[in-house]
């Protein structure tokens, strides 16, 4: 275990690359490393022939900073702009070096009016947290994998769950426009946390299960029992699409602990006094809870109440590799449970085991098209007195409507033709190589 | 010992001096040698540079975001500091001078490496040395 010691530097020449004006670094036992950079500026110098803006001042000090401290933690640079105007802010941007890429990706973090003096005790914050979680990264040796800040799109893997902001800081909306919603995928997605940081910033949290390469009827009967008792509280989810099912053997995996309780962070009691012991770092989070997860659905960003949630203005209908859309189901109409059946019912068709006895394939389409053109408002209790193996030997599958009762129909099927049936999704066009795990593919 | 030491750099208006310099070579010193291809000028064009300017998705984020927006307001010693840099910053408003940004971020400075001093279970500890040649006793009392 080695001992650290911070240095701030105030106008400190670096080189002949100029002069930050305020950078917080650490001594390492491999040296000197930089944790963050801090520009100031009376105005943000609209660009002008003569000066850069402070974004590319900060770029160019970082750059270098990586350069010369061989460092693959990402560094935080702070621009507090316009101080000498009436309206002041402060931008924090993570610099980190893109492997193999010879650039630098750049994430924003803050965009923000620095009104008052609590704005700076949230600089300070924020600063005391940085070097924190460093210094855990720089004692787990974990400098290049989890400390590394590699993410392009909305959704990430890292640490073992799937991360998944909506950012509305930067949006000048009307709170009352369209808006993709987590509470569902809070509720409906296992072991999901939502992580409320401001009213316009959440940030979802899920254990990441694989898909399993072996998808079975069982598999998709689960998926269709979740989404029949979505469907029983009158929510629909409004994106189905076989890239949101995760299908998967039940797996027992250990739940993170919440990220809102038991953070450690900067306290004024540990700034004044020097005396409270801080135990964990986030890098090394304790596990506690386990749950059994069984295949599912995710994405509910679309999700809400039947009849009144609306789907996006911009709702994608065509061009699908891996659903239909019902014909209503348009930019800004309002979500139906039909909807969500008819491409339910496209996938389960799709997925038709390809080495299917006549009685499978005749079970099979009658189920899908009961999928489909079921009544959406009978539920599981109004069909509880039918005897599902009797409708499937009497070839009585039309009294089904309710998809908890098909998904049962679906298992009872899977039990008379063997555990080993699987299924084979059909997708015209798609390339073989192509992850069937959305998640995966959109974190690459 | 994790120990916070505040280096007062060169002004960015006048020559190194010799003191100034030494402390530079010291300070750099475990950087090694400086690249003779650095470049001379700071400008550089961020998009052809960067790949990325999306929220990144480290579980570090959260955290980060998290200590900024609910930070603690309590501690009246950082917060009458905070204070008295936001009561120099509207003071000084409309004035553009590269003494007041000198002045403003060198309070910033202190603020930050006095308060930015705690104890980290067992393996760190911190204290807080000042600097001695930075003239702010008029506008801060650090």
């Amino acid at each position: 275990m080695w001992h650290s010691q911070a240095l701030w530097t105030h106008q400190h020449k670096l080189g002949t690359w100029g002069v930050p004006d305020v950078c917080l670094l650490v001594h390492t036992p491999t040296g000197l490393k930089p944790l963050a950079v801090i520009e100031a500026g009376m105005s943000d110098s609209a660009r002008s022939e003569s000066k850069v803006s402070k974004a590319e001042q900060l770029y160019s000090y970082i750059g270098k900073l990586f350069e010369l401290a061989q460092w693959q933690l990402p560094i935080l640079g702070i621009e507090l702009l316009d101080l000498g105007l009436t309206v002041k802010r402060v931008v924090v941007r993570g610099y980190s070096l893109s492997r193999g890429k010879h650039k630098a990706s750049i994430s924003r973090l803050i965009e923000h009016p620095l009104g008052a003096a609590a704005d700076l005790v949230g600089l300070v914050a924020m600063l005391d947290r940085w070097t924190e979680l460093s210094l855990g990264h720089l004692q787990s040796g974990t400098t290049t994998l989890s400390g590394e800040w590699t993410h392009f799109r909305k959704v990430t893997i890292a640490n073992g769950s799937v991360w998944k902001e909506y950012d509305y800081r930067h949006r000048d909306a009307d709170p009352s426009d369209w808006r993709r919603e987590s509470q569902w995928s809070e509720t409906e997605i296992p072991g999901a946390e939502v992580i409320n940081i401001t009213s316009q910033l959440q940030v979802l949290r899920y254990p990441f299960v694989p898909s399993s390469d072996r998808p079975t009827i069982a598999h998709l009967a689960d998926v269709i029992e979740q989404l029949g008792r979505l469907h029983e509280r009158g929510i629909c989810h409004g994106d189905i699409r076989r890239w949101n099912m995760v299908l998967c053997d039940p797996t027992t995996i250990a739940q993170h602990d919440r990220v809102d309780e038991a953070v450690p962070s900067m306290t004024t009691t540990t700034m004044a006094t020097m005396t409270t012991t801080t135990t964990t770092t986030t890098t090394e989070e304790s596990r506690s809870n386990t749950i059994v997860v069984k295949s599912h659905l995710i994405d509910f960003d679309m999700a809400g109440q039947a009849g009144a949630r609306t789907y996006s203005p911009h709702y994608r209908t065509e061009a699908f590799q891996d659903t239909e859309r019902h014909p209503e189901a348009q930019p800004s109409a309002p979500l139906q449970k039909a909807h969500d059946r008819h491409s339910m019912a496209w996938i389960m068709i799709g997925a038709m085991p390809p080495n299917a006895s006549e009685s499978l394939r005749w079970a099979w389409e009658a189920l899908s098209e009961r999928v489909r053109i079921g009544d959406p408002d009978v539920n599981e209790e109004a069909e509880s007195d039918l005897d599902i193996s009797g409708l499937i030997a009497n070839n009585e599958l039309e009294r089904l409507h309710s998809l908890v009762s098909i998904a049962s129909a679906m298992r009872a099927l899977a039990e008379r033709h063997g555990p080993n049936v699987l299924l084979r999704w059909r997708q015209e066009g798609e390339p073989t190589n192509l992850s069937p795990d959305k998640r995966v593919r959109e974190a690459d | 010992m994790f120990a916070v030491e505040f280096c007062d750099g060169d002004d960015r208006n006048q020559q190194p001096t010799r003191d100034s310099a030494s402390s530079e070579r010291k300070l750099w010193a475990s950087y090694g040698p400086v690249p003779e291809s650095a470049p001379s000028e700071t400008s550089v064009n961020l998009e052809k540079h960067t790949v990325a300017s999306s929220l990144t998705h480290s579980p570090d984020f959260v955290h980060l975001l998290r200590a900024f927006y609910d930070a603690p307001s309590t501690d009246c010693d950082l917060l009458s500091a905070a204070q008295d840099i936001w009561w120099s910053l509207v003071n000084r408003s409309g004035i553009m001078a590269n003494a007041c940004e000198m002045t403003i971020t060198a309070a910033l400075t202190a603020m930050l490496s006095k308060h930015l001093v705690r104890q980290v279970g067992q393996y760190w500890s911190t204290t807080w040395r000042a600097h001695t040649h930075l003239a702010l006793d008029n506008a801060l009392s650090l």
